[in-house]
């Protein structure tokens, strides 16, 4: 076995300048303060033997992922860590060194043999592997307690805990591989892909079914038109659109337009272009025969002629109408001459009357003015008349009631007679009026009717003369148009049936068109099942072939791993079982735990090692295990472990990082009597802060002791240390 | 699968139901390997594994036959043992699994034992074990099968391939050289 003897320190971690310890009592206590450099110094031990192992995320060691090997205030920048072993033919001196621009590398190794011989490189690193034959999974699992570990095995949370305990079983890198296969989730991508092929497959189907529908109603629409079922095929396609091209050649002739080049198909592929060409010639065949064009003038004619009777009889109806009003009113007020004399008349009577009124006001004006005369001469003047100066007894008051009485009654009556004559001027004058407008009126409405009378002489062709009765001719051009066309109809009718009666090219076109959306649907299926069948499906076929055996594979190498995994820890638990017990039932001394077992089972989601504490009187224990129980379970596996590595374990020293954190201080004591037993078959290095811990060591252990104090520590010199 | 040998099974299956559908299936299947030379059959209605089959050239597949509609098919605890109990004399255990649907295939797939779980399996981890070379000479062969008899099924039922298998597997006992096909 190898002893720990010497350690020298430059340039790592809490290190700037060179530190030398040596290892040479049975228990070296490495104490002081926390962020002294006491776990730096016990790293670098680690450092020197393992190197990139036991830095970053290939540590396992999730605490190390950010890890800084070399201090950023080291002098030169480089690190140096030289430990001595001695071993069974001598001392080894193993060299690790880091320059300043691999700052987290493993640096260059050199082994110097206790011959002097000095090795290095791979050749340091092959012999350092075959001399101590010690993965840095199995020291920190028998020869170095870490402290991250007691820390995460202090966790209440389970998976968290398992964790732990793989680590300190040294099992992390499976944990690692399982943890990684599950993240790649090579399942769910499979299942992600067998999903998409899915999608694809439904809708191919889709298309197939709908492609089927489709042509189930052709088939049965084919069935309706008289076609069998044999004869929905392309060579029947090409026979029928063959025999539609005699049709319509046939149809030709017998409408009179002989000259007509026909597209005969060759092929079944040509069949739908000369589809095209058969309905389009057809019609315009049809539209371009005689007998057509013929109909078509007719049914022209007979429409303008028809409106324009309907027309010719309205407007007669309305010149008759406004000459039967001039008429009556002619009759029941007079002509127009009647009219005139009866309005000069009462117009003469009004300029009598007028005539009249005003000689009255020249005897009213003599009277008034004499009236105011005599009003202002003396009394005995006013009785002589003003105008031709004769005495007449009481003239003013005669003339005062003459005028009053006589004058005013003829005023009157003259007035009333007056209005009366006016008022008859004015209504004949509204007489002379309607008279004149039902005149006007009668007479728009013949030259109305003479043009019409001009439009249906247009129309039939001859004058309308005075004796003939326009309604008539047209009736009886109407019946000769209604003859002709039903001569022409039943003419039409008969080419008719060769185009769209039963059998005719309509039908024949119609069943062509069937045919061919049958063949088309049929095609158009094929290709969907055809597109199953490329080379390009096969090919995702065989890729769902690969990634389903991808995923079997990882299937079974996670099985495998797990099942290894679980082996290795239940064979550790094995070996360690009894010393795990006793150094758990020593340390916590728990009044309700006698004595402690670990299981440990798959996590059949995960694959994962679950592992189990079971009270040696078979109940389970880890609801009422406490911090410090916790820390006492993590160094009782670790020591169990190291105990059951015997002297198979290269290496005769153990160390252990602040193995009292959460222990109280009766704990502490039962620690310091394992520690003592463990003194017995391992040297011991203790790092701690502890105080209480270095006194019960100092005071319990029986096997001689050194200490270095970390006293101190700064930026620039690193830690201060005295041995003691 | 073509999808018209889809659309005669998808009948047989309307016809009788999916408890004698399957039966019918793993009889055409027998049919099929017949056919395609596998001239040592043994096609079982009720106990022991589905099928053994045989050919000259010494290959032995003991199958299970399985039809689903989804994506998994149940392997019993029985399934498996009946499997393990014929590796004895020689047959390699094999699970025969159609998923009726269109475009869909049987899956021949030889999974280790040692992999296989009572329970569901999904047709996707079948596919990992899938035997190609034997899955092109067998699925032609079942769509002929299907193709030639389906009729007769429809109106002879499950007795009617009951009748036929013996038929050939008595007409073809000592027989050597080419064996007639089952039509």
């Amino acid at each position: 076995m190898f002893q720990l003897t010497r350690l020298t320190v430059k340039g790592f971690r809490g290190f700037t300048d060179q530190r030398e310890f040596t290892f040479d009592e049975p228990v070296v206590m490495l104490v002081g303060e926390n962020h002294r450099g006491k776990s730096s110094t016990l790293n670098a031990v680690e450092w020197c033997l393992f190197g990139d192992d036991c830095v970053g995320k290939k540590s396992g060691i999730r605490e190390r992922l950010d890890w800084e090997v070399a201090n950023r205030r080291a002098a030169d920048g480089g690190v140096v860590v030289e430990a001595e072993f001695s071993g069974p033919d001598g001392t080894y001196s193993v060299r690790r060194d880091l320059s300043g621009n691999r700052r987290r590398a493993g640096g260059s190794l050199t082994v110097v043999l206790p011959d002097g011989t000095s090795i290095q490189g791979e050749a340091a690193d092959g012999r350092l592997a075959a001399l101590f034959r010690t993965s840095f999974r199995d020291f920190i699992t028998t020869v170095y307690q870490h402290q991250e570990t007691v820390r995460a095995i202090l966790t209440n949370e389970a998976r968290e805990r398992n964790d732990a305990i793989d680590r300190l079983l040294g099992l992390s890198e499976y944990r690692g591989l399982l943890r990684g296969i599950r993240s790649a989730e090579v399942e769910k991508a499979q299942r992600s892909m067998e999903g998409a092929f899915e999608k694809l497959r439904i809708r191919a189907e889709q298309s197939i079914r709908t492609f089927d529908n489709l042509i189930r109603e052709e088939k049965a629409k084919a069935i309706d038109q008289g076609l069998r079922p044999e004869e929905i095929s392309e060579q029947e396609a090409l026979r029928l659109a063959r025999e539609i091209g005699e049709a319509i050649r046939s149809l030709a002739q017998d409408l009179e337009l002989p000259d007509l080049q026909v597209p005969w198909p060759q092929r079944y592929e040509e069949t739908e272009k000369f589809r095209e060409w058969a309905k389009n010639e057809t019609d315009g065949l049809w539209r371009r025969a005689p007998d057509v064009a013929r109909q078509e003038a007719l049914a022209k004619e007979q429409q303008q002629l028809g409106e324009l009777k309907g027309r010719y009889k309205a407007t007669k109806e309305r010149e008759a109408q406004a000459r039967l009003e001039l008429e009556a009113f002619v009759r029941q007020n007079g002509h127009a001459t009647a009219l005139a004399e009866r309005l000069q008349e009462q117009e003469r009577r009004v300029a009598e009357l007028d005539g009249r009124t005003r000689e009255i006001d020249k005897r009213v004006g003599l009277m008034r003015d004499a009236i105011d005369y005599l009003r202002t001469v003396t009394p005995g003047a006013a009785n002589r008349c003003p105008v031709c100066g004769s005495q007449v007894a009481d003239l003013l008051t005669h003339l005062q009631t003459e005028w009053e009485q006589a004058l005013s009654t003829e005023i009157e009556d003259l007035s009333k007679q007056r209005e009366n004559h006016v008022f008859q001027v004015d209504g004949i004058k509204s007489l002379r009026s309607q008279l004149e407008k039902l005149a006007k009126d009668a007479r728009d409405a013949g030259a109305e009717l003479a043009g019409w009378l001009g439009r249906v002489g247009g129309a039939l062709g001859r004058e309308i003369g005075k004796d003939d009765d326009p309604e008539n001719l047209m009736g009886a051009r109407l019946g000769q148009i209604d003859q002709e066309l039903q001569r022409v109809g039943q003419a039409i009718e008969r080419k008719r049936q060769a185009i769209s009666g039963s059998g005719g090219i309509y039908d024949q076109l119609a069943k062509l068109r069937t045919i061919d959306q049958f063949i088309r649907y049929e095609q158009k299926r094929r290709f969907v099942e055809r597109i199953w069948e490329s080379p390009e499906v096969a090919q995702l076929n065989d890729l769902r072939d690969e990634a389903a055996r991808l995923a079997e594979d990882v299937q079974v190498i996670r099985s495998a791993l797990s099942t290894v995994s679980r082996e290795e820890a239940q064979d550790k638990i094995q070996a360690a079982g009894e010393s795990l017990s006793e150094y758990f039932g020593r340390m916590a001394d728990h009044p309700a735990i006698p004595g402690l077992t670990m299981e440990v089972t798959e996590d059949t989601r995960s694959g994962l090692n679950s592992y189990a504490f079971r009270s040696t009187d078979g109940t389970d224990p880890t609801p009422i295990l406490s911090q410090g129980d916790f820390n006492c379970l993590a160094l009782s596996i670790f020591l169990g472990l190291a105990r059951a590595a015997g002297d198979a374990q290269p290496f005769a020293f153990l160390m252990l990082d602040d193995p009292a954190q959460s222990l109280g201080p009766a704990t502490k004591r039962r620690l310091v009597a394992v520690l003592e037993d463990v003194a017995a078959w391992r040297k011991v290095i203790i790092a701690t802060p502890d105080d209480e811990l270095r006194e019960l060591l100092m005071a319990n252990v029986t096997k001689s002791k050194a200490v270095y104090d970390f006293i101190d520590w700064t930026e620039h010199g690193g830690p201060k240390v005295v041995r003691t | 699968m073509k999808t018209a040998t889809f659309y005669q099974l998808r009948k047989l299956r309307e016809e009788y139901g999916p408890g004698i559908f399957g039966k019918i299936t793993q009889k055409l299947l027998a049919m099929a390997f017949y056919n395609a030379g596998f001239h040592h059959l043994v096609e079982r209605g009720v106990q022991g594994v589905d099928i053994d089959v045989a050919n000259s050239a010494g290959e032995k597949y003991a199958l299970e036959v399985k039809t689903t509609d989804g994506e998994a098919v149940p392997i019993s605890k029985e399934n498996i043992d009946a499997l393990a109990a014929r590796t004895s004399d020689g047959y390699i255990p094999m699970i025969a699994a159609l998923r009726m649907q269109m475009f869909e295939d049987w899956i021949l797939a030889d999974v280790p034992l040692s992999q296989l779980r009572p329970g569901a399996t999904t047709l996707s981890r079948l596919r990992g074990y899938r035997v190609g070379r034997l899955e092109e000479l067998i699925c032609p062969a079942f769509e002929e099968v299907v193709h030639e008899h389906s009729a007769a099924v429809l109106s002879g039922g499950e007795r009617y391939l009951i009748k036929t298998l013996d038929g050939k597997r008595s007409g073809s006992a000592g027989h050597s050289g080419a064996v007639p096909k089952f039509r």
